[in-house]
């Protein structure tokens, strides 16, 4: 992460909603390239409900009501398994549904906001509470039954382990 | 700026680089909510990946700055399949104007989001201003 993309967090970033901050500074070419790169990079755990052009185009012009793709997700790969991580601040675990059809994962839910009396002003409101759904594409190798999540500090991990290869079985002559 | 005793602000971002304690050091700022209670405000930043240990929040005459660290959310030896999380420490500093009791503040840190509650102080009152 370069300097001039903290620069462009801080000097524009502020009080706007968090998806400005994954813009880069530089070219639009530079940025197309580099969003390409990112979006064919991937053959596996394609999101499905966006092809890679309309997420183009909703990062380039951000939403004033959030997120376009709530939430943020990584997905890295570890010998064995998979594992998808997702930010999810303030969502407690029965806000949180992990549903697993086919070779579709679906996270969906909604973050509440409770435990204020009435008479309560919303002075500033930045964090994106709208209900959420979104889903991946798994790949083959997954074993679908063996998959396990654990949410934690606002952190969701989804561990996607990968099936068990079948060991060669030596055969002792008798 | 005329600065009325009476008048609580706490304004929106005010995050600057300068109070930046690490020039290598990589921040973002932390998206949050601000709710007035009768008796006091209420603030939340979101900071997923922080934890209890990893937050600071301090108050120096009116400024209130809060820090939130993040540990590395992967292992090293793993290969990115996918990268949308922008995995640095959260900073945001608040201006706080008079009438709040900064040094009551209560701070508590649940599923990634910390929760502040400023009291207003006994002289709060908010202040009208009629249009002539």
């Amino acid at each position: 992460m370069t300097s001039s993309l903290v620069f462009r967090v801080f000097g524009t970033n502020v009080g706007l909603p968090k998806t400005q901050s994954h813009i880069k500074t530089g070219t639009i070419e530079e940025y197309l390239e580099d969003r390409m790169f990112i979006r064919f990079a991937q053959p596996v755990f394609r999101t499905e409900t966006k092809s890679p052009v309309e997420s183009m185009i909703d990062d380039m012009f951000p939403s004033p009501f959030g997120r376009s793709s709530f939430p943020a997700v990584d997905v890295v790969e570890i010998e064995a398994e998979f594992e998808l991580v997702a930010e999810m601040p303030g969502l407690k675990k029965e806000d949180v549904k992990i549903s697993v059809e086919d070779r579709t994962l679906t996270l969906s839910g909604e973050r509440k906001h409770s435990g204020f009396p009435d008479g309560t002003k919303i002075i500033l409101h930045e964090t994106q509470t709208h209900p959420f759904n979104r889903s991946f594409e798994l790949p083959e190798e997954i074993d679908t039954n063996r998959i396990a999540a654990e949410l934690k500090d606002g952190i969701l991990r989804i561990r996607l382990p990968k099936v068990e290869k079948v060991k060669p079985q030596e055969i002792r002559i008798s | 700026m005329a600065k009325k005793n009476e008048v609580a602000l706490i304004r929106r971002g005010e995050t600057a680089l300068v109070r930046r304690a690490d020039p290598k050091e990589e921040l973002i700022t932390a998206v949050c909510d601000i709710f007035e209670m009768p008796d006091a405000f209420v603030v939340k930043l979101d900071m997923p990946g922080s934890s209890k240990e990893g937050v600071s929040v301090t108050v120096e005459s009116d400024i209130l700055t809060v820090r939130g660290m993040v540990k590395s959310l992967h292992r090293e030896t793993v290969s990115m399949l996918m990268r949308e999380i922008v995995a640095l420490s959260y900073y945001r500093v608040f201006n706080l104007g008079k009438g709040l009791n900064a040094d009551r503040t209560q701070a508590e840190f649940e599923d990634g989001v910390l929760t502040l509650t400023i009291p207003k102080a006994d002289n709060y009152k908010e202040r009208r201003i009629s249009i002539s």
